[in-house]
């Protein structure tokens, strides 16, 4: 009985493979999928260390540059950071304005032309370092998404008081009796996936911002796709920014309840 | 069955089981003890519930590592990358 999680997809690839008489060995291509929004200071940063461990752990790899219309011209350092990288390496797919993570990574899978999709913040607050452990696990257990988990292992934050972090163990908490999703970290957005994981899982998903990511991993579970972990460390530079306030809270638990309600 | 209808599942089965005991539904003639164990039950649950909630999030906040080593290092590498990339020409 074919793995259920990938099952439709397979049936619908061999219908079109029966006409292609050769089989290519394919080795694993690993797409980097970076939606930015004002990152014109990151945005080097983030490219220069995933250059650094893709190049030193050897995976084949691109980086798909996903900015919407942003004002701080983050595009124009991309194409910079394209003509030093190379347009191989670098990949520009901008939009005209914020439309948010789902439809960016639904415009950005089109274009990958990895077997793997890797998905992350480009704030600096999760580390490329952590790439090759995170591939190494797909690798391990064949799983269809990998996790970055804060809360297991050595896995951790930075820049967070006591606040920030009782409501996010409090938040996570109240998840895993609710929905008991078979992961540690459901809020977290540094991710791995099988392309063809993920393309199923988006179009899937309705929710948006912090839920979006919880769906994601409810919506794989209900595919009965296999899920590793990997501890991350989490260095919240915006922090002081962003505070996590009343409303946000109040729209965690109104998308958590929908979930609750129906999956 | 959504996560909800689970829960409205099994909460039923518990509370028909305890309405049972608790009222002699049945009419199964059980021991008193049985009834006098039975009737705080629910509340007895929460309260449980309630404790090792608090306990577990205390305890997972107590843990919950600072990654300092990692702060740091980006620190580093984020001066390493600049100077990296205005020698390759990067105009920041």
């Amino acid at each position: 009985m074919p793995h259920r999680c990938l099952y439709d997809v397979r049936h619908a690839n061999m219908a079109s493979r029966r006409g292609n008489a050769k089989t290519q060995l394919q080795s694993d291509k690993y797409s980097v999928l970076l939606p930015t929004y004002n990152e014109r200071e990151n945005l080097p940063l983030i490219v220069w260390l995933l250059v650094k461990y893709f190049g030193e752990s050897g995976y084949n790899y691109e980086i798909i540059v996903i900015d919407d219309g942003s004002p701080d011209g983050t595009l124009q350092i991309a194409e910079q950071l394209q003509k030093i990288y190379g347009s191989d390496k670098i990949i520009l797919r901008p939009r005209a304005q914020k439309l948010g993570l789902g439809t960016a990574y639904i415009h950005g899978i089109k274009h990958a032309t990895g077997n793997f999709v890797i998905i992350m913040d480009a704030d600096l607050s999760h580390h490329p370092k952590f790439i090759p452990q995170f591939i190494e696990k797909q690798k391990e257990g064949g799983y269809d998404l990998v996790s970055g988990t804060r809360y297991r292992g050595d896995g951790g934050v930075y820049g967070w008081d006591l606040r920030r972090k009782l409501i996010s163990r409090g938040a996570n908490f109240v998840t895993q009796v609710l929905l008991r999703p078979g992961a540690s970290d459901l809020t977290g957005s540094f991710r791995l996936y099988k392309k063809e994981v993920l393309e199923k899982l988006v179009e899937r998903c309705v929710s948006k911002g912090y839920v979006f990511q919880m769906e994601m991993i409810v919506r794989a579970r209900q595919l009965d796709c296999t899920i590793g972990e990997v501890p991350i460390s989490f260095v919240d530079r915006v922090y002081g920014e962003s505070k996590l306030g009343g409303n946000e809270i109040v729209s965690f638990l109104k998308g958590l309840l929908t979930l609750f309600a129906t999956t | 069955m959504t996560k909800l209808l689970e829960w409205v599942f099994g909460v039923s089965l518990i509370g028909i089981a305890w309405g049972l005991v608790t009222f002699d539904l049945l009419d199964l003639q059980l021991p008193p003890r049985y009834k006098e164990v039975a009737w705080p039950m629910p509340i007895y649950l929460l309260v449980v519930f309630g404790c090792y909630s608090l306990a577990t999030v205390g305890y997972r906040v107590a843990t919950f590592n600072d990654c300092e080593d990692a702060a740091q290092e980006l620190q580093a590498q984020i001066k390493q990358a600049k100077d990296d990339l205005k020698k390759k020409g990067l105009k920041m």
